[in-house]
């Protein structure tokens, strides 16, 4: 009894030691539908981020985002950083090992696909002007709820994802 | 957060604030300019109505991005520049929070890739901003009636074996053909511009 008393406490400890965020493998995007494949499905606003591991605005906001992502996934807003590594020249497997690099290095638990197409494609799909970062809300219907071109003030990010969550910006409407 | 990370976001912060105009539109008059060439030290003016045909292209020492495309822009000024299409290279990026974008360091550059053309300095990121360019690199061509008749991307891919769309060198050889160019406008996409900070 003891010992399995001992197993049941090894176990829970080693459940309690693994990290609660791990970095979600880095997938390959090539159109907008497989962006949005990449949002969980049953959350009700979706925060899409443009970025690359060589835009330096870019790195700096990933700690915020990570902030938000763990504050925010359990109440229904998921959070996908499409990377831009790809657009650079070089091979496709480079530019995933920088992002799986990074992702690891900061500890992203947060899908980071890479985006493997065309970059004036998702700059229209998305009516991006070329700048990144950038990122785009969204609704559970897709329809585009607010955009943030650079990096995000997360004090006001927040409120305004609070908004989203509570159906108020419809109200206020 | 780390102090680092910290320290970042404050210089980004600063170093970016909501700045720069619309980008010219298709037919409007280029703005003039007078800048500092990092080659060689001496003032370069860009007089948009003298030349028989202008690229004006906004780049920089550090992105990533403009710098996949340096060599093309190299290759099309040599290319271009016995037709009479005169090329300049403006770097508006804030040299005081990015001393990697300062006048030395342009000049190394310009001379270690033997940059055919002026690498100008615009200090205060004004030349930009009247232009309207959001990124580097992004591209404006300018008429021998001093308007825009081009502006965005170099190239739709800055792989060579990936691109579909040649921006720049498909108008420019419609304009010297006398022709309409197809794309006019595309999306310029790069390194957002480090605007330099009011004073």
């Amino acid at each position: 009894m003891t010992r399995v008393r001992a197993l049941i406490l090894a176990a829970v400890m080693s459940i309690a030691a693994t990290p609660h965020f791990a970095e979600p493998p880095v997938v390959e995007a090539d159109s907008r539908a497989d962006v949005v494949r990449q949002f969980d499905q049953s959350s009700k606003v979706r925060v899409l981020n443009f970025w690359a591991t060589w835009c330096m605005p870019c790195v700096a906001e990933m700690p915020i985002l990570q902030k938000i992502h763990e504050s925010y996934r359990e109440r229904g807003v998921s959070l996908v950083a499409l990377s831009m590594d790809d657009a650079l020249p070089g091979s496709r497997e480079e530019a995933r090992r920088r992002v799986e690099t990074f992702a690891a290095s900061r500890s992203l638990s947060f899908p980071t696909p890479l985006y493997v197409g065309s970059v004036p494609d998702i700059e229209s799909e998305f009516d991006l002007d070329g700048e990144i970062p950038v990122t785009i809300v969204f609704d559970e219907n897709g329809r585009e709820l607010s955009r943030i071109k650079g990096i995000i003030d997360a004090t006001r990010f927040r409120a305004e994802l609070d908004r989203f969550l509570t159906g108020d910006h419809r109200s206020a409407k | 957060m780390k102090i680092q990370t910290l320290a970042l976001l404050a210089l980004i912060a600063i170093a970016i604030p909501a700045f720069g105009g619309e980008e010219l539109a298709i037919g409007a008059d280029a703005p003039a300019f007078s800048l500092l060439n990092a080659a060689d030290g001496k003032y370069v003016s860009f007089d948009p109505k003298k030349n028989k045909l202008s690229v004006v292209v906004f780049t920089c020492n550090e992105c990533p991005y403009a710098k996949a495309f340096e060599p093309r822009i190299i290759e099309l000024a040599k290319h271009y520049a016995p037709m009479g299409v005169t090329f300049y290279a403006v770097n508006p990026n804030d040299d005081a929070a990015y001393p990697a974008e300062a006048m030395d360091k342009m000049r190394a550059r310009a001379t270690s890739k033997g940059f055919p053309f002026p690498y100008l300095k615009d200090t205060d990121s004004a030349v930009a901003s009247k232009y309207g360019a959001r990124v580097t690199p992004h591209v404006f061509i300018v008429d021998s009636a001093g308007r825009v008749r081009y502006r965005g991307y170099v190239d739709d891919s800055a792989k060579v074996e990936e691109r579909k769309h040649l921006g720049m060198s498909d108008a420019l050889d419609a304009i010297l053909a006398g022709g309409t160019v197809k794309r006019q406008s595309t999306k310029a996409f790069g390194c957002s511009i480090k605007w330099k900070r009011a004073s």
